[in-house]
């Protein structure tokens, strides 16, 4: 607990402000991270590495990919970046179309992350995972109905349908999915139906759309495994009172797998510190990194071996649409583009 | 009178706001040091725009205006209003707000009132003006004779060259009125102070002033004294 | 010499210009490159949908701002003070923040949320915090006419309603105009809150097509086509008001009695005026604190607040600082200068305000990388100053025009250079309004969002960051304490302000101007 008013870190760093760091030339103990995530599992990340490493770790969090992609890009040679992480791949592939990383060179990375969760030309690796999954109203729905993201757009669920906007990455990249295996026409098709069987205009949060089961206004939901997760373990009674008739599915367990987003990272091309943007993902990807993703945000590993925490074991071991990861960041615009033709807002 | 020193003099001065005919038009005039003049006029035919012209508030677009035998505005030529050593008093009296009464008329002295020759000179303006029991009070405090005395006060403190009056009494009742006139007209006989007034009121005008003139056409024009008043 | 002085002008102007000079190029750029590949049907909505939000928007303002001012200026009552506040608080309220603890708080109700998230209700949101806009020029306007005016218009025979639409509001229409048109481009600038609402405008084209698209150049030519259509409001606005700009006369004019009456009598209009100080300000604060309250223990409320408070005070008082300064440079120049091209200019610099945040930060990201600003304190300043110039301008502006330019002359004619006739006289006479910029300026940025996160430097998170995140991570109950945190800092802002006589909202409702009858003889 911090007692002073003025404590001397912050100080610090309003008179650091005044001054761009990368002009100060550079030890390699300090890592300077852009990143879109803003999670106490983070936090708590960078603290265990600093404690490790003495290795200063200096964090700008901007919550678009596209912005953050925007500064670096702009930065040139002069940014200040060493890592940039997302919390989706597509933006990874996009950063990396954007030529705004370097090969990250590490052998240890390659040997506990497995292929599909790696860029093929090493500039990025996955170091979390989350599942899009179907909450439904155990009374009144069927999971076997269900079992594929697919038959969302059937007619049988008309006006019983919630989901959030697709200004939301987490859609975009759902439909760039199904963009990927079904092709325009197949995406379109979908887009229509869901569009056609919502119960209300798309809105709020995923958190939101759970909540709107609860209260009757639906019964099947698009969300996103890391809310439902928090909410099944929430201090608040009344979160967990919530959930008392909903059911989560895994859809798509029969052919190609959940879909799911994927935070990764990938050190810069002009990073001043490329060695402790390394050993941070070596750290991240670590059994003592993998453990804090799960157990405080609830994500999924992305090596096979790491502990996992009871409220995810309850979930059994669900198949992933890992083929997906590589092609989600190429298919959004277009998948965005229908998303706008269906009018699912 | 006639062998003092030429004080203002104005020679075929032209002026008018852009895209209007010009209200001062090859107007001419020569005011001696220490003399009295009003100029006469009804509202709008540019009595106010000849007092902003002598003061350098406006740039004349022809002809020459000399203030103590220096050009002041010609070819080529403007000197800034806060070198000419002229004082004005508005129709508003325009006592700065956020001033007391000591420190407005102690405004443009050079040391604006901290050296005890200053605060002489306001001291004695105040007195001369019968207003030293205001000296510390805030113009919105004051009624509109007091504000018109404040600023006669400031516009003779800084012992200009020469005065101008734009409608300085207009706006006071009758009674009022002549009492500050006769206060004014001692203290620039007291300073020998030249001085100029435009009014609309032929009675203030003669009262006033040695010469009384009348703006014509952009020109001014010399008037005797009627018989009667 | 001329030169000289327009030097300083002639820079800021520049600086201000570069970030949207950017943006055009970006936008340029993509217009040859590729066509809009949007659907035009979607733009359509999204334009239409705009529309009705500010219109609706500003209608409900209008109404209730004026109601309220008109209240408070002529009539006595009990609890006229708590009216008085009630309209002038909203301000300390982020539009985004009302509709996250409104939604919250219905929702946790039992209302059905898909009733809550829409265009009226982002409207009702956006009137009842931008009515504050309405409010506080009218209010000053009102109390400032005349009262032979009015008392001559009623012994002609008319009388309530018949005399404000003939003669009170005409009157004050000018100084309203410019709250009006300020609050119309924060709606037209939104994000945050129509995002939360529901509600697609144009804001939402520009970042579906850089954030989802990936098109950064699409963006920029949508948010140009945003920026034009307001630019081309304000130079209206700007013109016709230059026309009826009068020097006012230095001569006091005794204000109308206020009238005294019961509550019940006023009720109509009491219930329009006293809205937005219930649904925008009581509502919310009394939202926030009850959950703040309720989770005392488990939230650990001051380390996690303690230093985001401390950084926004820091970042928001250096950018109050740098706006007044500029501000003044400018306002003076477009006073004292009467080449129309340099007028014009001075003008184009104020326009910050009509793009939103994240676009001009792209604009500024791209014009200040390449010097080594992205994340430094000075870059975010500039980003500050570009986007909040005008705030400063058209209230340090509104002040000026209304002093007489007599006291420049007569200060000239006493000595003065116009350099210490605006020192002496001027300044002194701005003091209030200079004020009142600052503060405006210092609520605006600690309410700000997007171009503060994507210039921020390093290791540096304000209240509406710390707001935003915990609520996009759809933890909206644990944005209590950092929300409140951000009202309360803007509503002693306000406090301070209106104390300190900003607002011209003064104790006897008299003038705005309140002399200190401090003798300073020596």
């Amino acid at each position: 607990m911090q007692h002073s008013l003025f404590s001397k870190k912050l100080l610090i760093s309003l008179f650091m402000m005044i001054q761009n760091p990368a002009m100060a030339t550079q030890q390699s103990t300090t890592l300077n991270i852009y990143t879109t995530r803003h999670y106490d599992s983070d936090i708590q990340q960078a603290k265990v590495f600093e404690a490790k490493t003495k290795i200063k770790v200096n964090v700008v969090q901007i919550k678009e990919a596209s912005q953050l992609i925007a500064r670096v890009s702009e930065e040139k040679e002069k940014t200040q970046a060493d890592l940039i992480i997302t919390a989706d791949v597509g933006n990874l592939w996009r950063a990396a179309e954007a030529g705004l990383f370097r090969p990250i060179g590490s052998a240890e990375i390659k040997k506990v992350v497995p292929a599909d969760y790696r860029d093929s030309a090493d500039l990025w690796t996955g170091l979390a995972v989350r599942a899009r999954v179907i909450a439904f109203n155990k009374t009144k729905v069927n999971a076997e109905q269900i079992a594929r993201m697919e038959n969302l757009s059937a007619g049988e669920f008309k006006g019983r349908l919630l989901v959030r906007s697709s200004n939301h990455v987490y859609n975009q990249s759902l439909a760039a999915s199904i963009l990927a295996v079904s092709g325009k026409e197949g995406l379109l098709a979908w887009t229509r139906g869901v569009a056609a069987n919502l119960a209300r205009k798309p809105q709020g949060g995923d958190t939101d759309q759970i909540k709107a089961i609860a209260s009757g206004e639906g019964d099947i939901a698009i969300v996103n495994s890391y809310y439902m997760a928090r909410l099944m373990v929430s201090e608040n009674p009344a979160e967990r009172e919530l959930l008392k008739n909903i059911g989560i599915v895994f859809p798509n367990q029969s052919d190609r797998g959940a879909h799911i987003n994927v935070s990764g990272g990938g050190i810069t091309r002009h990073a001043k510190n490329p060695e402790s943007a390394k050993l941070f993902l070596e750290f991240l990807v670590s059994k003592e990194g993998q453990e804090i993703f799960t157990s405080s945000t609830r994500e999924y590993p992305v090596r096979k071996d790491a502990p996992v925490p009871e409220i995810l074991r309850s979930f059994g071991t669900p198949k992933f649409d890992v083929k997906a990861i590589k092609s989600i960041g190429q298919f959004t615009p277009e998948a965005v583009r229908i998303l706008d033709e269906a009018g699912w807002r | 009178m006639t062998e003092k020193p030429v004080s203002l003099e104005l020679r075929n001065v032209v002026f008018g706001y852009s895209n209007q005919e010009p209200t001062i038009n090859g107007l001419s005039i020569s005011i001696r040091a220490g003399e009295r003049v009003s100029v006469l006029g009804n509202s709008g035919i540019g009595k106010s725009s000849l007092l902003r012209v002598i003061a350098g508030l406006e740039r004349i677009s022809a002809g020459m205006i000399c203030l103590h035998e220096k050009i002041v505005s010609g070819p080529g030529h403007h000197e800034l209003p806060e070198r000419r050593r002229v004082g004005m008093v508005f129709q508003d009296w325009a006592v700065f707000p956020h001033l007391t009464v000591f420190k407005n008329i102690a405004f443009g002295l050079a040391t604006r009132g901290t050296s005890p020759e200053d605060r002489g000179r306001v001291e004695q303006m105040l007195q001369e003006f019968e207003i030293s029991e205001l000296s510390g009070r805030m113009p919105d405090t004051l009624s509109g004779g007091q504000l018109q005395r404040v600023a006669c006060a400031r516009a003779i403190a800084p012992r200009p060259e020469i005065l101008l009056l734009d409608e300085a009494f207009s706006s006071l009742d009758v009674d009022l009125r002549g009492r500050v006139r006769q206060q004014v007209i001692t203290a620039l006989e007291h300073e020998g102070t030249t001085s100029l007034l435009v009014t609309h009121d032929p009675i203030e005008a003669f009262e006033f002033a040695h010469r009384v003139f009348t703006l014509e056409n952009g020109r001014l024009i010399e008037k005797k004294k009627p018989a009667a008043t | 010499m001329r030169f000289w002085t327009r030097l300083p002008l002639f820079i800021l102007v520049l600086a201000f210009l570069a970030p949207i000079i950017s943006l055009v190029v970006e936008a340029g750029n993509s217009f040859w490159r590729e066509s809009i590949p949007l659907r035009a049907a979607r733009l359509v909505d999204y334009s239409v949908n705009s529309v009705l939000l500010v219109t609706g928007s500003l209608l409900g303002a209008t109404i209730f701002g004026l109601s309220s001012a008109w209240l408070c200026a002529r009539r006595e009552f009990t609890g006229r003070w708590v009216l008085l506040w009630g309209s002038i608080l909203p301000l300390a309220v982020p539009g985004y923040l009302a509709a996250y603890s409104w939604v919250d708080f219905l929702i946790d109700a039992g209302f059905p949320g898909g009733q809550l998230r829409n265009l009226p209700f982002a409207c009702l949101i956006f009137s009842v915090c931008l009515s504050p806009y309405v409010f506080l020029p009218a209010y000053a306007a009102l109390v400032q006419l005349p009262g032979s005016l009015l008392e001559s218009a009623r012994l002609l025979g008319l009388n309530g309603l018949r005399l404000f639409l003939a003669v009170e509001l005409p009157l004050i229409r000018s100084s309203l105009v410019a709250g009006v048109l300020m609050a119309g481009l924060e709606v037209l600038a939104d994000f945050g809150t129509v995002d939360f609402m529901a509600v697609d405008t144009w804001t939402t084209a520009i970042y579906r097509t850089w954030f989802g698209l990936g098109d950064r150049g699409t963006a920029s030519l949508l948010a140009v086509v945003l920026f034009a259509v307001s630019a081309l409001v304000l130079f209206r606005d700007s013109r016709s008001r230059s026309k009826r700009s009068l020097a006012g006369s230095t001569r006091k004019t005794a204000p109308l009695r206020r009238s005294k009456r019961s509550l019940l009598s006023i009720l109509p209009i009491l219930l329009p005026a006293a809205t937005p100080g219930v649904l925008g300000c009581l509502m919310p604060v009394s939202i926030l604190s009850t959950r703040v309250l309720r989770n005392w223990s488990s939230l650990e409320i001051w380390t996690t607040i303690h230093e985001p408070i401390l950084t926004t005070l820091f970042v928001a008082a250096a950018a109050g600082l740098t706006v007044v300064s500029i501000a003044l440079v400018l306002v003076w120049t477009i006073r004292t200068e009467s080449n129309p091209a340099i007028r014009f200019f001075a003008r184009v610099s104020s326009l910050g305000y009509a793009l939103p945040g994240g676009v001009l930060g792209l604009g500024l990201l791209i014009f200040l990388a390449p010097l080594y600003l992205t994340g430094t304190l000075v870059g975010l300043l500039y980003g500050y100053s570009v986007r909040f110039a005008t705030i400063g301008t058209s209230s340090i502006e509104a002040r000026w025009q209304s002093i007489p330019t007599l006291y420049e002359s007569q200060a000239r004619l006493l000595g003065c250079s116009a350099a210490g006739a605006f020192f002496r006289v001027t300044l002194p006479l701005l003091q209030r309004s200079i004020l009142c910029a600052f503060v405006l300026t210092t609520i605006d940025v600690i309410k700000e969002l997007p171009a503060t996160m994507l210039l921020r430097p390093f290791n540096v998170e304000t209240l509406a960051i710390r707001t935003y995140n915990l609520a996009s991570d759809e933890r909206l109950a644990e944005t209590a304490p950092s929300s409140l945190a951000m009202v309360l800092l803007c509503a002693a802002g306000v406090f301070a302000a209106q104390k300190l006589g900003a607002f011209s909202v003064g104790e006897d409702g008299n003038r705005g101007e309140k002399n200190d009858r401090k003798t300073s003889l020596t």
